[in-house]
């Protein structure tokens, strides 16, 4: 029993952080209707950004050293995220469909050989938490487990709390809802469309030094999988609902974490995660939270 | 003989009732209007009689066959073309080949004759060819064949779209407002085009706003409003009818004659 | 007659071509360029897999990011057969049957599916099949792979009295294969199953409304282009006389749709010389930058897709149709 709740624990943890990446790619399809494939490549710039700003502030004594990783990892890739949108998104707006997602192809191409060329193979993660077990009831959770779940819940509490209470929020619902209204009534919609890209990147890039800690390493093709599942579980919940990112991130960690208690081998585990993808686009393709759009003929 | 029937069709979006117990026939070989103000569901009603949406509630019938759960294509096949709203043409493919297009419903070459070029292949391509042309030929743009569709004026877009569902070989034609945009002169040109169309045995249903074009080309009316079937009857009888005045114009208008409102 | 006439008449560049294509190894095999031929060859594989591609992104407007795994399917139905004994010329047709009878299997349920989940889903099934390649050891060896030089059931491919073993053997057999399906892709071009693709590329729901079959259509599409891609890994798999899954990933999908996307969607020419390109681009990089450089050739790549969707999305030698359509998209941006 304690076990179960063990692996549940473990599934949380992995979940929220594919809540964080599916909150990106539900906030941009949410307003572009666009799969941002680059997205996985934001969460693994994020990890290399922290990566880089904790070997610099190495000699930094307390918790300094992390927090300005995290400040950097975040912050770097938002301006990283706007910028590709500027420059690879924004001019293909009224183009075929097909154009966008091939533009967001070849940018996740980029940006994981750029990383590939600098360094091919995995990159130790610095060991910023010391590997101690905190009793919590009748179980244990390693003090990695509970950063990461303090701090994915407190951004997207912040999240939740930014996009219902705060105006900006609400211009960016508007513009999900409907962009040429939202233009029309005066939004900025261009602006509303870059710090879309930003916040979500910000989250990503958050994500991605939280899964660094738990792992322990990092890799130029770390984001693909996990960018996948992220993916999957935006999708799960229902694309561009913002607690349905949530919603979904949570379950489908679960889900794995259980799976893996019976699937030993770990390529099964990502057969499984594809599955379920495969399974929510063709059964029920709005997902959890998502509603029903009907063809406007 | 009732081509098209529909027994108490109904269709909600969510909590919007678009339609409601809608009861009505289009004899064959009539040329029938559908006229009511914008948002009564008459688009709505072409989209279910061609399968895009589910009906909600009731059923539809064509030829004495029940279509209301059929596939578009499947709806198409069974001889029921439509024009849309706003003209839906393969833009970058020649006007020719926007109407051979059309003849894929009624044409049989799979990839194996495609790929081997078997005399079957060259009989259909020469038949759909030929039988493109002449309906271009009947609404008028011969000359325009190679001309690439995106590019033609308005009047011949909606032209050809036209041509394209002929090239179906329909026994009902939904045209959907098909001189919206036109000038006087274009849409007297259509109706005549339409009349011709009907000489051929084609069945007409239209959605239009231009009552001088449906009191001249209709043998029977129907008002929808908001929904609801609220009249149906000759040109005459219509055009007289308060209740239709009424729904264009509001409670105290000073027409008395929906003529008078010329074109929406 | 008349009709072939007036073909070779207005058709002799490619005649042309064809001609260098033949003469192109003997010259080379007098230098010591001769390993180009392998390099030449193996471009014709991509080339194949470019067409049968092309009908699936070009023809129809379909993202699929999963296309190297019917590649996959088709190798290593090649290398059972063979290890089982069964000639080459028996295997071949069976692994682009195998190949299609996958895709029927795996699109049935897919095709509906809008273009950015549809693309999604490819990718998914991609990467679960080379899982299962990976990992289903008893059948494929998993990552050891299979030889085809340790089994002695395995016979000799052999076309009259030649065997053909070299890397000049197979070019010419890829070669006339290459030109086997740019005739079959340019007859599915012109005729009524191609014009309904382009008719549900260019507008689904008029096409729908004709009495069209989309998910037929579609689905025919799907499996046309599955068996270009079985016939080039079955082929491979006789070559190489070696498949692993390593072969087989999601960057070698994503390289297939680069190939068909800079050369021009819907384009045969330009999927051609996409897949020219793809395949020798690493080759200049390696003779004029140095072979440390061969490892950018991704990131060429990847750059090279973003300036294409941006600046030049009917790609370098573009089918006039997308063409026309891609720039009515462009002048409508231009005027705001």
């Amino acid at each position: 029993m304690a076990n179960l709740i063990e692996q549940l624990l473990n599934g949380l943890t992995l979940g929220s952080i594919y809540a964080l990446v599916a909150l990106g790619y539900t906030m941009v399809y949410g307003i572009l209707l666009m799969i941002n494939f680059a997205h996985s490549e934001i969460f693994m710039a994020g990890a290399f950004l922290g990566w880089a700003a904790l070997i610099i502030t190495r000699s930094l004594p307390g918790p300094w050293g992390i927090l300005i990783a995290f400040v950097v990892g975040m912050l770097g890739c938002g301006i990283l995220a706007v910028g590709i949108e500027k420059a690879a998104y924004a001019p293909l707006r009224r183009a075929p469909r097909l154009a966008p997602l091939i533009s967001a192809i070849g940018v996740s191409i980029i940006l994981q050989n750029a990383v590939f060329l600098w360094r091919n193979d995995f990159l130790a993660f610095p060991l910023v938490f010391p590997q101690v077990q905190i009793p919590v009831g009748s179980v244990q959770l390693s003090l990695i487990q509970l950063v990461i779940l303090g701090t994915s819940v407190s951004l997207m509490i912040l999240l939740w709390l930014f996009v219902n209470k705060t105006r900006l929020g609400q211009a960016m619902r508007a513009c999900s809802q409907d962009r040429e209204a939202a233009e029309l009534v005066g939004i900025p919609v261009d602006r509303i469309i870059s710090m879309t890209f930003f916040i979500g990147a910000v989250l990503g890039g958050a994500a991605g030094i939280l899964f660094s800690l738990y792992y322990g390493s990092i890799k130029y093709n770390m984001g693909f999988v996990p960018g996948m599942k992220a993916f999957t579980a935006a999708v799960l919940g229902g694309i561009g609902n913002v607690p349905g990112a949530m919603l979904g991130g949570v379950l489908l960690g679960s889900a794995e974490a259980m799976g893996t208690a019976f699937l030993p081998e770990s390529d099964w585990k990502d057969v499984f995660a594809f599955g379920i993808l495969i399974l929510i686009l063709i059964f029920r393709p709005r997902g959890i939270l998502g509603e029903k759009t009907a063809d406007k003929v | 003989m009732k081509l098209l029937e529909t027994k108490n069709l109904g269709m909600s979006f969510g909590g919007l009732e678009a339609l409601c117990n809608l009861n009505m026939a289009v004899e064959a070989g009539e040329i029938e209007s559908l006229i009511g103000p914008n948002g009564a569901g008459k688009t709505t009603f072409f989209n279910l009689l061609t399968g895009i949406y589910k009906p909600s509630m009731g059923k539809i019938i064509f030829s004495g066959e029940r279509i209301d759960l059929d596939t578009p294509y499947r709806i198409t096949q069974r001889g029921v073309a439509r024009t849309f709203q706003n003209i839906r043409l393969f833009n970058n493919m020649t006007v020719l080949e926007n109407v051979m297009v059309g003849r894929h419903c009624r044409t049989k070459s799979e990839l194996f004759s495609a790929i081997f070029r078997t005399p079957q292949f060259y009989r259909e391509e020469s038949e759909i060819i030929h039988s493109a042309r002449e309906r271009l030929k009947f609404v008028g743009l011969l000359g325009a064949g190679n001309e690439i569709a995106g590019n033609l004026a308005y009047g011949d877009q909606r032209k050809l779209e036209i041509a394209r569902a002929l090239a179906t070989e329909p026994r009902l034609l939904l045209l959907d407002e098909p001189t919206a945009g036109m000038t006087q002169g274009e849409s007297l040109e259509l109706g005549k085009l339409i009349q011709r169309i009907s000489k051929e045995g084609v069945t007409i249903l239209l959605i239009e706003h231009r009552m001088s074009l449906v009191m001249k080309l209709s043998q029977r009316v129907h008002v929808l409003d908001h929904g609801v079937k609220i009249a149906e009857g000759t040109p005459g009888e219509i055009q007289s009818n308060p209740k239709v005045v009424e729904a264009y114009l509001g409670v105290g208008g000073e027409t008395q004659d929906i003529r008078e409102l010329g074109h929406a | 007659m008349r009709r072939s006439l007036f073909f070779l008449q207005k058709q002799w560049p490619i005649f042309l071509v064809i001609l260098a294509a033949i003469l192109i190894p003997l010259f080379l095999q007098k230098t010591s360029y001769s390993y180009l031929i392998r390099i030449l060859g193996l471009t014709g594989l991509y080339m194949i897999m470019a067409l049968g591609l092309n009908i699936v992104v070009g023809f129809i407007g379909l993202l699929d990011l999963g296309f190297m795994a019917f590649y996959a399917i088709g190798a290593y139905s090649m290398a059972l057969l063979s290890r089982a004994g069964v000639g080459f010329w028996w295997s071949l047709p069976a692994c682009v049957l195998i190949t299609m009878i996958f895709r029927l299997v795996i699109g049935a349920p897919v095709l509906r599916l809008r273009g950015d989940y549809l693309a999604i889903v490819t990718l998914g099934f991609g990467e679960i099949t080379r899982i299962i390649l990976n990992n289903w050891d008893s059948l494929t060896n998993g990552p050891k792979g299979l030889s085809l030089l340790t089994s002695d059931a395995v016979k000799p491919v052999r076309l009259a009295h030649w065997t053909l073993s070299t890397n000049t053997d197979f070019y010419y057999l890829i070669l006339f294969f290459v030109i086997l399906c740019v005739l079959v892709s340019s007859r599915l071009e012109n005729s009524r199953v191609g014009r309904a693709w382009v008719a549900i590329r260019e507008n689904e729901v008029a096409a729908r409304l004709l009495g069209i079959n989309l998910t037929r259509l579609k689905m025919v599409g799907f499996v046309a282009s599955a068996a270009f891609a079985g016939m080039a890994g079955g082929i491979f798999a006789r070559w190489e006389n070696f498949v692993t899954p390593e072969s087989f990933t999601f960057w070698e999908s994503v390289m297939l749709v680069t190939m068909v996307v800079i050369g021009g969607m819907g384009s045969i020419p330009g999927v051609l010389l996409g897949a020219a390109i793809v395949a020798l681009v690493p080759e200049a990089l390696r003779n004029i930058l140095g072979s440390e450089f061969v490892s950018w050739r991704t990131l060429i790549f990847g750059v090279a897709l973003v300036l294409v969707a941006v600046f030049r999305p009917q790609g370098i030698w573009p089918n006039k149709r997308l063409s026309r359509e891609l720039h009515l998209e462009e002048d409508a941006r231009g005027s705001t």
